[in-house]
């Protein structure tokens, strides 16, 4: 089972996030929420993930912020993390990727663009029973 | 307002509306010749735009709007629906909605930034920006979308001089 973490200030947001990737073929994953960078921080301390699915725009610790952490941690940098902002362009996407996003999605997204990126995900063998 | 101007910002308003709705909601938001009057008991959002030029957008939406939104996003009776939903709803749909504004008026290699939105009864907001209104009809219900002049002066005609 896929454990995936999805960070947006918004409940609208995580909950419509959460049903695009059911749809996309994550509907047996273990889902968890955080509202903002600093509560997902401390959540994957606690709880490992396969993924990590998050907005740009967030009070507190905000999704650069939150990529920025999670690439230079020893123990988290190889965690991949999907942007999904509505304030993306194809300027900020590279800038994103440079610092090590998986991949950079606008909002509002759709099963199938979801399915598109991270079908590589959710079909690796990685799963640990 | 410049009529090429104005134009250019209508189908950028129209073509964020309707996806965004059409995404989100499964259904069709329509263009409305006369927008509807923002009242003070609408559920609104405002947000800003803080990069490269300073603007600001707002929704404003009567209640059974965000209620016939909220039954469809989440699912639920209109008695399960909470207040706290209903202005979460406001919030992302014009966190999106601008989004979509602003990337179809600038250049495609110009970023920008959108500051977070704050939700409410629409009463709470005032300003001293001029806003012009878009109206909207989802399956009969009003949305409307309130841009500020700076979003036609600044993105529609931009000149470096007025980048933040």
């Amino acid at each position: 089972m896929k454990r995936i973490l999805i960070v947006d200030d918004s409940i609208t947001a995580r909950m419509f996030i959460k049903r695009c990737l059911e749809i996309a073929g994550c509907q047996d994953a273990h889902f968890m929420e955080a509202a903002n960078g600093k509560d997902a921080l401390a959540l994957l301390k606690s709880e490992p993930a396969d993924f990590v699915v998050a907005d740009i725009n967030m009070p507190v610790l905000d999704g650069i912020g939150l990529l920025r952490w999670i690439k230079s941690s020893p123990k988290l940098n190889m965690l991949p993390v999907v942007i999904i902002s509505s304030a993306s362009n194809p300027a900020q996407d590279q800038e994103l990727l440079s610092l090590g996003a998986y991949a950079v999605l606008q909002k509002p997204i759709s099963p199938p663009q979801l399915r598109a990126v991270i079908g590589g995900l959710i079909e690796s063998p990685v799963e640990e029973e | 307002m410049d009529t090429v101007a104005k134009e250019k910002l209508r189908n950028a308003v129209e073509q964020a509306v309707s996806a965004t709705i059409e995404n989100m909601a499964f259904t069709v938001a329509e263009p409305l010749e006369t927008p509807p009057q923002e009242t003070s008991d609408m559920i609104g959002a405002r947000l800003p735009v803080l990069k490269p030029y300073a603007a600001e957008l707002r929704l404003a939406m009567p209640v059974n709007t965000a209620q016939a939104l909220a039954q469809e996003l989440y699912s639920v009776t209109y008695d399960d629906i909470t207040p706290d939903m209903l202005h979460d709803i406001a919030g992302e749909f014009l966190n999106m909605i601008a989004g979509a504004i602003i990337r179809s008026l600038l250049p495609q290699d110009t970023p920008f930034q959108l500051g977070l939105p704050v939700a409410g009864s629409c009463s709470l907001f005032d300003s001293t920006q001029t806003f012009t209104a878009w109206g909207f009809s989802i399956d009969g219900n009003e949305l409307i979308i309130l841009t500020d002049e700076r979003l036609v002066t600044a993105y529609t005609t931009p000149t470096a001089s007025d980048a933040l």
